[in-house]
């Protein structure tokens, strides 16, 4: 009985990485495009970690810099670290006039950091970006064949670990101005997997219980001389 | 556990923040020339508990990491500059600006810009806001003056009992490439920053710059239907987080049960 205690732990312990999961995403549940963490086990009960890149719902902002992604890809950006993609297009501009996230990282274009100098500024489907009426460059958005290898980096922000000359244009490309991706977190799944998973963690304790209840009995009731 | 309690938590306060910027957007949806803020959040760094990419025993390679998050934080709180909605007051001396830029206006030691165009004269007959901020470049007003009208290019003109001109001044407007990165000070009064860059003085509606609407004024850009609808969405992640931290809390609860 005594190694049965193993697997009874192992059991809850898989819950509360469950619960780290979903309570992550939960918080997340009003930041602009989040892309759900899905944690699954396979038959050895070996835990794999996918992001679900599903499309968020779209919101209507007004704000002429605020760009989101209707369909596939990512933008990119240059960070301090290095380049990084991101779906979070809630721009802003800095005191050198460069396109940038509210973090400060510039946002590239096809031709490097993008120079907004003007007092109007429109992007259309292709992410060309429009300065009073002149095109200026256009949004780098790209894409990979296999999205496993992009890890979350926080700030919004992916790094590709996988080979870096790996990026492609995406087929469909469609820049939405004045809109946000909302995230695609689904409150009412993760609240679901909320109540199940503090359950199961309830059966494995209960079963830890009875399973020490029997050892009791066998160790004191069972020898016991009459 | 312990960690989804404190991931729960950051969800938790970045809800808190962003009630408390829609208050004030709700609090101040009939300030004229007030423009809305907005919370934005981004998710928090990542623990790496599994590296992909490294090789197995078996000769495979890890093809996924496992990242644990840890939680949601408020990112920044940025200044959204859409245009408010107009309103036609027949007050002489209130403007609008219908497009880019702002009106200068100086408290004395600093200049100040503002797009509350909801001016008036002070003792001296200079024309100033509200709170008594003198409009730049200073203009006095001539005691006789009976009428003042103002052009949609800027040009000001007073006008004497006998329809003779007393006065003509050019008022102009400032322009940012960033106004999201001005500094509000409060009282509808903004300070230019190096986020916001340095402005540049134009002739209403030359270069992209708005033209003045005399008679109206812009009130705020704040939509009450969209804070309220933000509003419920707060408070309803606020909650979903906290059955998070309820739940943590159940776990802690049964794991300290399992010992009698």
């Amino acid at each position: 009985m005594i190694l049965q205690f193993t697997r009874l732990v192992q059991g809850a312990l898989r819950q509360e990485r469950r619960f780290q999961i979903t309570s992550n995403n939960l918080s997340n549940v009003d930041t602009p495009s989040f892309k759900e963490d899905v944690l699954s086990f396979d038959w050895r009960l070996k835990a794999h970690l996918t992001v679900n890149h599903s499309q968020g719902p779209l919101r209507e902002t007004g704000n002429p810099l605020d760009v989101s992604l209707a369909d596939e890809g990512f933008f990119t950006v240059q960070t301090p670290y290095g380049t990084r993609y991101t779906r979070d297009g809630r721009f802003t501009i800095n005191s050198a006039g460069e396109l940038v996230t509210q973090t400060g990282d510039q946002v590239l274009g096809e031709g490097g950091p993008i120079t907004i100098a003007g007092n109007k500024v429109d992007i259309n489907k292709a992410g060309e970006v429009f300065v009073d009426g002149e095109i200026v460059d256009a949004l780098k958005v790209v894409t990979f064949e296999d999205l496993t290898p992009l890890f979350k980096q926080g700030g919004n922000l992916y790094e590709y670990l996988g080979d870096p000359g790996a990026e492609i244009t995406p087929p469909n490309i469609d820049v939405k101005q004045k809109t946000i991706e909302g995230s695609n977190v689904e409150t009412v799944t993760e609240m679901a997997r909320l109540i199940e998973l503090s359950r199961m963690y309830e059966t494995y304790q209960k079963m830890l219980q009875s399973f020490d209840e029997t050892d009791a009995k066998a160790i004191s009731d069972v020898g016991q001389l009459r | 556990m312990i960690r989804g309690l404190w991931t729960a938590a950051s969800g938790m306060q970045a809800q808190q923040m962003n009630i408390d910027v829609t208050s004030n957007n709700l609090a101040n949806s009939s300030t004229t020339g007030f423009k809305k803020s907005r919370a934005n959040f981004q998710d928090l760094m990542y623990q790496t508990m599994l590296v992909a990419g490294p090789t197995t025993p078996g000769g495979g390679q890890i093809p996924t990491g496992i990242q644990v998050g840890m939680g949601a934080k408020p990112s920044s709180v940025q200044k959204i500059f859409t245009q408010g909605d107009y309103v036609q007051t027949g007050n002489e001396l209130d403007m609008a600006i219908e497009g880019d830029g702002f009106f200068l206006v100086s408290d004395g030691t600093e200049n100040l810009y503002t797009r509350a165009g909801n001016f008036t004269l002070d003792s001296e007959g200079f024309i100033t806001t509200p709170a008594g901020l003198r409009l730049q470049p200073e203009i006095a007003i001539p005691p006789e003056t009976t009428l003042i009208t103002v052009q949609s290019n800027g040009q000001l003109t007073a006008h004497g009992p006998n329809e003779e001109t007393l006065l003509t001044e050019q008022i102009n407007v400032h322009t940012f490439i960033n106004p999201a990165g001005l500094f509000a000070v409060g009282g509808n009064l903004f300070r230019e920053t190096e986020g916001s860059g340095a402005p540049v003085e134009l002739t209403p509606g030359v270069d992209g710059a708005g033209t003045i609407a005399n008679t109206y004024l812009e009130m705020s850009n704040v939509s009450v239907v969209d804070e309220m609808v933000n509003m419920i969405v707060g408070q309803r992640a606020y909650e979903a987080n906290s059955k998070s931290v309820q739940t943590a809390d159940t776990m802690l609860g049964i794991a300290n049960g399992l010992k009698r």
